[in-house]
């Protein structure tokens, strides 16, 4: 199931016209991805320019500013924030595709106002929360003015706030693979659950979630991944306060003027990425989630 | 003997005609019963109300005297072997086997797992996972999973028509011997009549959700209720109004003079079909007839002159 046939092709040397349709691609990841990440690689052994740029000095002493305990906290604060956002996601999402997989005909529905979010910019949906949760915000106001509240609630600007974002945003990428797995169950595993006198809460931990391994899997790293470099949602809706890894290497590259260090920032929180996705794909139930990515 | 089983005027519609038309039947303890009739007949719906996979939209259901058609599945008696035998796919035979006796709150697994493989011949399986196995050593997991729980009825959905065609002759024997073995009652759903012939111990035929008959093979084969269950169970000659089975129907050069109902014809065709030889006649009168003759019952060629007849007895009459 794992695109067999197009491995084994690669292997081998592509005949013409696989060469001609992979070209174009080839070529733009090259130019896009590559150069610009070999770029940064390089920046990150150089030394720091008095504004911004950078200076043809080679040094190492960016990756041992990594393991500065200040740098060391906020890696920790991001990879807490990001998983804490991506359980929620699951916990959140899990019964929504159950919800969907059994809507019969209006899953198609469904799944479209689980896409709709998309239709208009991240950004602008981040403002929409701001306004909906800041002291003068919809909220407080509804509250005070129905007298519930005198002061206004700190509904804005911290972790929360942070992680309300985050799993608001990334909602969808949960729901959707966990919905394609669901959705591929066999109905006769449940049936044949209920029949041999499993309750259904039994069936959902004894069957359906064994099964749906591979869907959680894939919902997790599409969660998880973006939530770690995350840099607008913490930006916006954390204040000043909330920091995230993904705008520490914001700041190195704007305020801090520190380009070589922010391109070891980003450096090191790939290849904590990389890490995280060999270790997931090595266990069981990984291949299948990549084949569902 | 004892009703296990009992529905009185169940039906169920999914929205349209019904599936299952006021169906009144009563199942014995102990005695292997088939549904069978043409698909889309009913005969699957009505396993899974029994199942309690569906609700019945009328009718009443009873297992041991007491009403169950509001109880759902989990807390029937009755267990199923389905179709494509539904087995876990993430736990081993021993852990499929397990599932039903860990929701009973069974403590000691290991001796009821060891006796359900026992009786199914899987001894020595019990770390496979369901993909290692053949189709034949599947179906006898699904059938000791369900068995396992010693349920008042054990329903099979189709339960030989997943395996290839020479397996399933054998399977149908081990089958029955597996149920007297047992003593459980086998509510079995097929739409194979030589099938459910030659494994029951009463037939039930349905079509469009109604029950045509039920009784014991022989009884269904030879004295159908109707045109429908005459036809369903094999090859009928009809003419005049009477029926005959094309086993039935002889056929002789010389008229025979022992009080049979004789016709005469011509062979129109002669078809070898292995053990027995298929004649199609045309009779005198313009009819078609079907006979199926011993090969030691002599040659016949086509357009031979021919006396065909039969014996009274053997007349179906509705």
């Amino acid at each position: 199931m794992s695109g067999g046939i197009l491995a084994m092709r690669s292997r081998s040397k592509p005949d013409p016209p696989a060469a001609a349709f992979l070209a174009p691609s080839v070529l733009l990841q090259a130019l896009l991805f590559l150069c610009p990440l070999a770029i940064i690689a390089g920046y990150s052994l150089l030394s720091r320019g008095a504004y911004g740029g950078v200076e043809l000095a080679v040094s190492f002493e960016n990756y041992q500013r990594l393991f500065d305990p200040l740098y060391g906290a906020i890696l920790l604060r991001s990879v807490w924030l990001a998983s804490i956002s991506t359980l929620l996601c699951l916990v959140l999402g899990f019964p929504l595709a159950l919800f969907i997989a059994r809507s019969g005909r209006r899953k198609g529905l469904y799944l479209q106002l689980v896409i709709l979010p998309f239709w208009t910019s991240f950004l602008i949906r981040t403002y929409a929360w701001i306004f909906l949760l800041r002291d003068t915000g919809l909220v407080n106001t509804v509250l005070t003015a129905a007298g519930l509240i005198t002061q206004p609630l700190p509904l804005l600007y911290n972790d929360a706030a942070v992680v309300l974002g985050l799993v608001y945003g990334y909602l969808p990428f949960m729901v959707l693979p966990l919905y394609a797995t669901i959705e591929r169950l066999d109905k006769s595993l449940l049936e044949a659950a209920a029949d041999l006198g499993a309750t259904p809460w039994k069936t959902l931990w004894t069957v359906v979630l064994p099964l749906c391994r591979p869907g959680i899997v894939a919902g997790v790293v599409l969660v998880f991944i973006p939530c770690l470099g995350a840099y607008l949602t913490p930006d916006l809706m954390g204040g000043g306060k909330t920091i995230m890894i993904g705008n520490l290497v914001q700041n190195q590259f704007s305020t801090a003027r520190d380009w070589p260090f922010g391109a070891a920032l980003s450096l090191a929180l790939m290849a904590l990425v990389m890490a995280l996705l060999m270790a997931m794909s090595r266990r069981r139930g990984g291949q299948q989630a990549e084949d569902l990515l | 003997m004892e009703t296990v089983l009992e529905l009185r005027g169940v039906s169920k519609d999914f929205g349209g005609d019904p599936a299952v038309d006021a169906v009144s039947l009563s199942i014995e303890r102990g005695e292997l019963h088939s549904l069978c009739g043409p698909s889309g007949c009913g005969k699957t719906t009505l396993l899974r109300l029994v199942a309690g996979f569906e609700a019945p939209s009328a009718g009443e259901i009873f297992l041991n005297s007491r009403l169950i058609n509001h109880e759902p599945p989990y807390r029937r008696n009755v267990t199923t072997v389905f179709q494509n035998y539904a087995l876990f796919p993430h736990m081993t035979v021993q852990a499929n086997i397990e599932f039903g006796l860990k929701q009973k709150g069974v403590r000691d697994l290991a001796e009821p797992v060891r006796r359900a493989l026992d009786l199914v011949q899987l001894t020595g399986l019990e770390h496979r996972r369901p993909d290692q196995l053949s189709g034949g050593q599947r179906q006898r997991v699904a059938i000791a999973r369900s068995l396992a729980l010693a349920p008042e009825v054990l329903l099979l959905d189709e339960p030989l028509s997943a395996l290839d065609p020479n397996l399933r002759k054998q399977v149908r024997q081990e089958l029955k011997a597996l149920q007297r073995r047992v003593g459980i009652t086998f509510l079995m759903v097929t739409h194979d009549q030589e099938e459910a012939l030659s494994l029951s111990d009463r037939i039930t035929v349905l079509d469009r959700g109604r029950l045509q008959q039920t009784g014991a093979p022989q009884q269904i084969y030879l004295r159908p209720a109707n045109r429908f269950v005459a036809d369903f169970l094999g090859t009928v000659n009809w003419i005049d109004g009477i029926g005959v089975r094309p086993e039935a129907t002889r056929i002789s050069l010389e008229r025979p003079s022992n009080g049979a109902r004789v016709r005469a014809g011509r062979i129109s065709a002669s078809t070898f079909l292995g053990d027995c030889i298929q004649l199609d006649t045309l009779l005198d009168s313009g009819e078609r007839l079907t006979a199926q003759v011993s090969r030691m019952n002599g040659a016949f060629q086509s357009g031979d002159h021919v006396h065909v007849w039969w014996h009274p007895g053997d007349e179906i009459t509705l």
